[in-house]
C-alpha cells in the first residue's frame, strides 16, 4: 500500500484523474484506511469547489465597459 | 467563407482585413481570465484594470503578426502577463517579490506539514463569502510562480496544455506547479480556518435541532 507522503504527492493528480489505474486503487484503499489522508482529499477538494468559483476572484464594477470603450478610443 | 476556418480564426482573419470593431467580439470571451490572470501578477484590482487595457491593445495592434491563429488564447494571455510585469516594474513596486522556482529535486512543497481541516464544512457552507475571502487572501499570500497557475487551471479551469503554451513549459512542469501551489494554499489556509466549536455552532444554524443535538 501506499504511504501516507506517496499519497499527499499524489493528490492532485488523483484528483485531476491523472494517475494509472493500479495507483489509483492503491490511493483508494490507502484513503479507506486513513483518515488522515482522506481529510486531506476532501479538505482540498472543497478547498478546490472555492477556488474554482468564478465569485471568489470577482471582476471589478465596470471593468468590461471601461475596457471595450477604452478600446474604441484607441483603436 | 473558408468552412475550414474555425469562428475564431475567421474573426482574426477579419479584423486584419480591416473590420476593427469584431476585436471587441474576439477579446470578449476572454476578458475575465485576462482581468484574472493581471491580477494574479499585480494583485491590485485598479492597476490589473490598466494593464489589461493596455494588453487588449497591444493584441490588436499585433494581431496581424501572429502567425499561428489556432495559439490565440496562448498568444493573448503571454501579452497579459508581459504587460502586468511591465506595468509592476513601471511602478517600482513589489520589485523585490522573489521570483520563486521550483527545484525539482526539493520535496518540499509537495506535501504540507499542516492543512485547513474542511472537512466537516457542509457543502452549502462552501457557498458563503467568508470562504471565498479566506480563499482569495490565500492565494494572494502564494508566490506568483503558484499564484499564477492557481488562477489559470483552478479558477479560470484552462488546460494543462494551454497554460503549459501560455508559461513556455512543459505540462508536467505545470502539473508539478499545480500540485505544489494546491498544497501550499492548503498550508496557508490552515492556520486562518481551522473549524472551531463556534464555527461549527454558527454552520448548524437554521438545521434540524435533533441533527444538532446529535453532531
Amino acid at each position: 500500500m501506499v504511504s501516507c507522503k506517496k499519497l499527499a504527492q499524489s493528490l492532485s493528480a488523483y484528483i485531476d484523474g491523472d494517475l494509472d489505474h493500479d495507483l489509483c486503487c492503491e490511493i483508494e484503499k490507502h484513503l479507506s484506511l486513513c483518515r488522515r489522508c482522506s481529510v486531506l482529499l476532501d479538505s482540498v477538494r472543497k478547498v478546490l469547489i472555492v477556488s474554482g468559483d468564478e465569485r471568489t476572484f470577482e471582476l471589478p464594477m465596470g471593468y468590461e465597459d471601461r475596457l471595450h470603450a477604452f478600446l474604441d478610443s484607441r483603436m | 467563407m473558408n468552412p475550414g476556418l474555425t469562428s475564431e480564426e475567421e474573426m482574426i482573419a477579419r479584423i486584419c482585413g480591416g473590420e476593427k470593431t469584431l476585436f471587441h467580439d474576439l477579446i470578449r470571451p476572454y476578458t475575465r481570465i485576462m482581468f484574472g490572470y493581471a491580477d494574479a501578477i499585480l494583485r491590485n484590482s485598479a492597476d490589473s484594470e490598466e494593464a489589461v487595457q493596455e494588453a487588449a491593445l497591444k493584441v490588436f495592434l499585433n494581431l496581424s503578426k501572429l502567425e499561428d491563429r489556432a495559439r490565440f488564447r496562448a498568444w493573448l494571455l503571454q501579452i497579459v502577463v508581459n504587460e502586468a510585469r511591465m506595468y509592476r516594474r513601471r511602478l517600482s513596486r513589489q520589485l523585490y517579490e522573489p521570483l520563486e522556482d521550483i527545484d525539482p529535486e526539493s520535496e518540499s512543497d509537495l506535501v504540507p506539514r499542516q492543512f485547513a481541516d474542511w472537512h466537516e464544512l457542509p457543502d452549502e457552507a462552501l457557498d458563503g463569502v467568508e470562504l471565498r475571502n479566506a480563499v482569495r487572501e490565500a492565494v494572494a499570500k502564494l508566490p506568483e510562480i503558484y499564484r499564477e497557475v492557481l488562477v489559470l487551471i483552478d479558477n479560470q479551469h484552462m488546460s494543462y496544455a494551454v497554460v503549459a503554451d501560455v508559461l513556455g513549459v512543459s505540462v508536467g512542469v505545470v502539473k508539478t506547479r499545480v500540485h505544489r501551489a494546491r498544497m501550499r494554499l492548503q498550508e496557508q489556509l490552515g492556520p486562518v480556518f481551522q473549524p472551531r466549536f463556534t464555527d461549527r455552532i454558527r454552520l448548524m444554524k437554521g438545521m434540524n435541532p435533533w441533527y444538532r443535538a446529535k453532531s
